[in-house]
């Protein structure tokens, strides 16, 4: 009895004939002849297996196919963007084309940008130093007498509107002269993105086909 | 030859040609909805989760990488997908029980009328189908993988070994656990008539 529990699993295994060693089946076979247990083990673990085979065979639905190729349809619609996007990049041709009008639509925004800044850098720089002045004085009115603030600040705010709006005057002269030059940018751009996301387009369906 | 054959056709897919993936589908469809079907037990089910593996599989194809054979990387994949399957219907386990009875009274009911076209052994052999869903459903998940893979959809040691990446000796070990589990259920149910026991003596006699 205590020698057949080492023997269960081994007759699970030996049921369906092909699958143990040569040295583990004459090891099952010289028990099985001395243990009629084992015997009978064997023959209902046979028997399972029969049922099993017997119930493994069944029907394949007919709409299998297009139950599947529906699945793969709808996944293929809503992926088709980032499919279009690694096509591209995955070509050399539509990858250089788009490093190319990269550059120079990049180039183009840089320009723009920097001369706005350019622009707007006089105001900005005298708003800060107004703050820096402002908060100088309060500093100074503290350690000083306390009369004398209220005429220093009036004067000091005074004097930096003044400037201020001065500087206002020269960035609006600066203002107008860059105009001409930002409208020629715009003109460019305009033109520029359309032809480019044609030529872009075209070199697509061009991969495409290949 | 089958596996240079699924190479050239996922070459194909991948530069984009659509049919081949296709034909991928046509050649491993029934393989892989047998293999849902003894998972999920059900036609319905079986359907859904084929057409989830095989999306799996078409979303994950640039990532195989041909160092397992292609069906090999499939049955992985449809397992993977009954899992997860396996594993919601659990997290919803009210619903579960619901939807069983309902496709068990379905069942039922389609059996009523399928009474006066079938023959009885037919009938019989339809009782048993369900027993034997039912006595794979109450194995543990990892018996239960091995069980399919092997006693229904006939893999080899080795080809269930690199599908669930576990040595071979664990696989074996499944088996023969899954089997002695699954044969003193058909015991506890009545179903072994001890029909086998005089075929087995001959059998062993020729051994």
């Amino acid at each position: 009895m205590k020698k057949c529990n080492n023997f269960e699993e081994l007759l699970a295994l030996y049921a369906d004939d092909v699958t143990l060693s040569y040295e583990e089946r004459e090891k099952v076979e010289e028990h099985l002849d001395s243990c009629s247990l084992c015997q009978k083990e064997l023959s209902r673990l046979k028997e399972s297996f029969l049922i099993i085979k017997e119930v493994s065979e069944h029907a394949v639905p007919k709409n299998l196919h297009n139950h599947i190729m529906q699945g793969i349809t709808k996944k293929e619609n809503t992926k088709k963007k980032p499919y279009f996007f690694r096509r591209m990049v995955n070509n050399p041709l539509v990858a250089a084309a788009a490093l190319f009008f990269f550059v120079i639509l990049s180039g183009n925004i840089f320009l723009t940008s920097t001369s706005n800044i350019l622009l707007e850098r006089g105001p900005v720089k005298d708003m800060a130093m107004n703050e820096s002045a402002e908060s100088i004085e309060n500093n100074d009115v503290g350690l000083l007498t306390e009369k004398e603030p209220e005429l220093s600040v009036a004067l000091e705010n005074d004097g930096s509107q003044e400037t201020y709006r001065s500087e206002i005057d020269v960035s609006s002269l600066d203002n107008s002269e860059e105009d001409g030059k930002l409208s020629n940018i715009f003109k460019f751009n305009m033109v520029g993105i359309p032809l480019g996301s044609i030529m872009l387009f075209l070199i697509w369906r061009k991969t495409r086909l290949l | 030859m089958v596996a240079n054959k699924d190479k050239e056709l996922i070459k194909d897919f991948l530069q984009g040609n659509n049919s081949a993936f296709e034909k991928l589908v046509s050649c491993y469809e029934k393989k892989v909805y047998s293999l849902c079907y003894h998972y999920v037990g059900n036609q319905e089910d079986a359907l859904d989760m084929a057409q989830e593996a095989f999306v799996r599989v078409y979303q994950n194809l640039e990532k195989f990488r041909f160092d397992a054979t292609f069906s090999t990387w499939i049955y992985r994949l449809t397992v993977n997908t009954c899992l997860d399957f396996i594993r919601k219907e659990r997290k919803n386990n009210t619903v579960s029980l619901d939807k069983k009875i309902i496709t068990a009274e379905g069942e039922i009911t389609r059996e009523i009328v399928d009474d006066r076209i079938l023959p009885l052994e037919e009938l019989e052999k339809k009782e048993l189908r369900e027993e034997v869903k039912e006595a794979l459903r109450s194995l543990p998940q990892e018996q239960r993988t091995v069980i399919i893979l092997k006693d229904f959809q006939e893999l080899s040691y080795e080809e269930i070994s690199s599908v669930l990446k576990i040595p071979i000796g664990t696989v074996r070990s499944r088996i023969s656990r899954g089997r002695i589990k699954l044969k003193t259920i058909f015991e506890d149910k009545e179903l072994l008539l001890g029909k086998v026991h005089l075929n087995r003596q001959g059998e062993v006699e020729q051994a």
